[in-house]
């Protein structure tokens, strides 16, 4: 039962994935400036015009202070900004970002997509997010709405949700941590959000996780981030319990738990009083228990009868 | 302690023998080349709240938009209750030198303080701190170990089971500890008695003003390395001292030196191996100096932000310079179970 639960499961995940159609054209629904489309083997870029499908493997270009947005058959909305480079691969659900910015919302029940950028890549299935990358491997993600599994060239995989980001450095300059950002400041400046004729089939929900930040940010809430290594090496060692019987100072330990003592070491503590009876002179130190440590002395061989 | 004293230098010998003999050309620019990404590393992770997140390129918030990066900050707290406990082996319960024996012991932990959110002083964060924590030892709950003691108060020798050292440990405690980036002071007071289980009489107490520094130096992503330094005074008063001896034999002071490696080994886990050595003079009674080695390893793992369990091994070496003192050797290992909650 529990391998039909496991395969069922095996099976559900993979559904979209197997039955999504793949993202490998899109038609041009809205040009701003200047967008060429460069076809595989020739040299000379063609402008993009609207209405005309870009299919796998062109290449759109747009120029500075340009940008274009393309609508697949199943509504999945790419929004590509100024000076960027962008592909479909020929198969799958996959965008090759090869510098620039781009917005992709994909429909829930539409597959999702996969954005890729050197070693970097963000997954999304129902979400919208804005990728940006660099030539030399700088790569940023900001998920708007929804959530991303994000993988960095370093192998490291995270979950991103609405309002969160995360970016890696040109030259292999380091990676951050996952970071919140104000979203609502972020899409009210943003052109890939606000700067197309039409509005998003998915501003509504952006619009509500916007809502949802601001009143966290308001309330103030506490984020279970779990630990990291520095806030964990950082916690205060003096003020945690130690381990084992570190948990006090030994020394102080030793005056309830006495090391042994020997039966002179004990005699030593004790003197007669005038009347000849043992007394207490001092003691061992706190507790006036104390076991008795058991003197070996070395015995001589016996000789054995018969023998010298 | 002679050994040690020969080993350690020696050991130090022998790795920078062996890094030296490593650092070809390649090796360095490799390492400066990690220095510069650690750098640069560093300042991606130190994004602070309010600031903005760097652009990967020229223009790029014009069509991504400004990204201003938001903390959501914990509800202050004012109140931090916290029970605590751990079971485990100890191959030494009396720290003898010969003839160790054996115990499962309990330590149960209860403390309850004031410790408000720390707040801004400075150009750091102080988080202070005065509470109340109460602690049993319990020993050879599933052992039926019996040991010859003599009992000093009725000059007797008879068989005790292990728990006969079952005590009680009172502390009142006040602390700071102020935070700047990766460096932290601490400064605090304790008062701790010690007390029979049976009938609470006590038979220890200490005043103890305290202090130490700490530097935490992020490795990499998942990986730490904690440096600190503690010290302390102890003001001790002891029942029962040994002849000639007065109630205060034995006030001493301790510092410590300790180092730990903490690498995360998921979202809610961390392992981390440390060393410590500790030197203690006790400034009254006989003229003593003890040198304490602990070093060991455990696995933290948090289920919530109130719920933490542990395992852990830890070895203790103690060296002494006073002949009546026994030097030791122990061995600690056992988990834990800490509950901490703040309100």
């Amino acid at each position: 039962m529990k391998t039909i639960t496991v395969l069922a499961a095996v099976f559900a995940a993979c559904l979209p994935s197997v039955y999504a159609a793949p993202l490998t054209e899109s038609t041009v629904t809205e040009i701003i400036k200047e967008v060429n489309v460069l076809a595989p083997g020739t040299a000379a870029p063609s402008a993009a015009k609207l209405d005309a499908l870009v299919k796998a493997p062109e290449r759109v270009r747009t120029g500075a202070e340009s940008r274009t947005e393309l609508t697949a058959s199943d509504r999945t909305i790419t929004r590509i900004g100024a000076n960027t480079v962008f592909s479909f691969e020929t198969s799958g659900r996959v965008i090759n970002l090869e510098r620039g910015s781009i917005l992709l919302h994909s429909p829930k029940g539409a597959g999702g997509g996969t954005i890729k950028s050197g070693g970097a890549s963000a997954a999304i299935l129902g979400t919208t997010l804005i990728v940006a990358a660099t030539e030399n491997g700088g790569f940023k993600v900001i998920v708007l709405e929804g959530s991303a599994r994000i993988t960095l060239p370093n192998g490291r995989t995270s979950n991103l949700d609405e309002g969160q980001m995360v970016f890696v450095l040109p030259a292999g300059g380091g990676f951050s941590p996952v970071l919140n950002v104000n979203l609502g400041r972020l899409v009210a400046g943003s052109l890939l959000v606000k700067g197309f004729s039409r509005q998003l089939p998915s501003v509504e929900r952006i619009n509500t996780a916007v809502k949802k930040q601001s009143a966290q940010i308001e309330k103030g809430r506490a984020v279970d981030t779990g630990i990291s290594a520095e806030q964990f090496a950082a916690a205060s060692s003096a003020t945690a319990v130690a381990n084992g019987l570190n948990a006090i100072d030994h020394n102080s330990y030793k005056t309830g738990v006495h090391p042994a003592l020997t039966p002179e070491q004990i005699r030593q503590l004790l003197v007669p009083d005038p009347t000849g009876q043992l007394k207490v002179s001092g003691g061992p130190g706190g507790l006036g228990v104390v076991p008795i440590k058991i003197e070996r002395r070395v015995s001589q061989p016996q000789p054995q009868p018969g023998r010298p | 302690m002679r050994k040690l004293k020969l080993i350690l230098p020696g050991a130090c010998l022998v790795l920078t023998i062996c890094t030296v003999a490593a650092q070809t050309p390649g090796a360095i620019r490799q390492v400066e080349s990690d220095q510069q990404r650690r750098q640069l590393e560093r300042a991606a992770r130190e994004i602070q709240p309010g600031e903005t997140a760097p652009e990967l390129y020229p223009g790029e918030v014009t069509d991504i938009g400004p990204q201003s990066i938001i903390k959501y900050k914990p509800r202050k707290s004012y109140v931090e209750a916290m029970v605590d406990g751990q079971y485990f082996y100890t191959d030494n319960m009396f720290l003898n030198e010969e003839d160790k024996q054996e115990a499962d012991v309990f330590v149960g932990t209860a403390q309850i303080a004031l410790a408000p959110t720390a707040y801004d002083l400075g150009p750091g964060k102080l988080a202070p701190r005065i509470g109340y924590r109460h602690q049993w030892y319990m020993f050879g709950l599933l052992n039926d170990d019996t040991v010859q003691v003599f009992d000093f108060e009725t000059l007797s020798v008879r068989e005790v089971e292990l728990r006969k050292f079952d005590f009680n440990a009172q502390t009142l405690f006040t602390d700071g500890r102020w935070t700047m980036g990766n460096w932290g002071v601490d400064l605090g007071f304790e008062y701790t008695r010690l007390m029979e289980s049976d009938d609470y009489d006590q038979f220890y107490q200490e005043y103890v003003p305290r202090w130490g520094v700490q530097r935490v130096f992020p490795l990499y992503e998942s990986g730490a390395l904690s440096l600190g330094y503690a010290g302390d005074y102890r003001f001790a008063d002891t029942d029962m001292p040994p002849p000639q001896f007065n109630e205060d034999f034995n006030s001493r002071t301790d510092h410590s030196l300790n180092i730990a490696f903490t690498q995360s080994l998921c979202k809610h886990a961390v392992v981390q191996p440390y060393y410590r050595f500790k030197y203690t003079r006790f400034t009254e009674g006989d003229e003593r100096d003890d040198y304490l080695h602990s070093f060991g390893v455990a696995v933290h793992c948090f289920f919530t932000q109130q719920v933490g369990l542990r395992a852990f091994a830890g070895y203790d070496m103690l060296e002494t310079s006073n002949p009546n003192i026994p030097d030791y050797r122990r061995l600690d290992a056992g988990g834990g179970l800490n509950l901490t909650f703040r309100f």
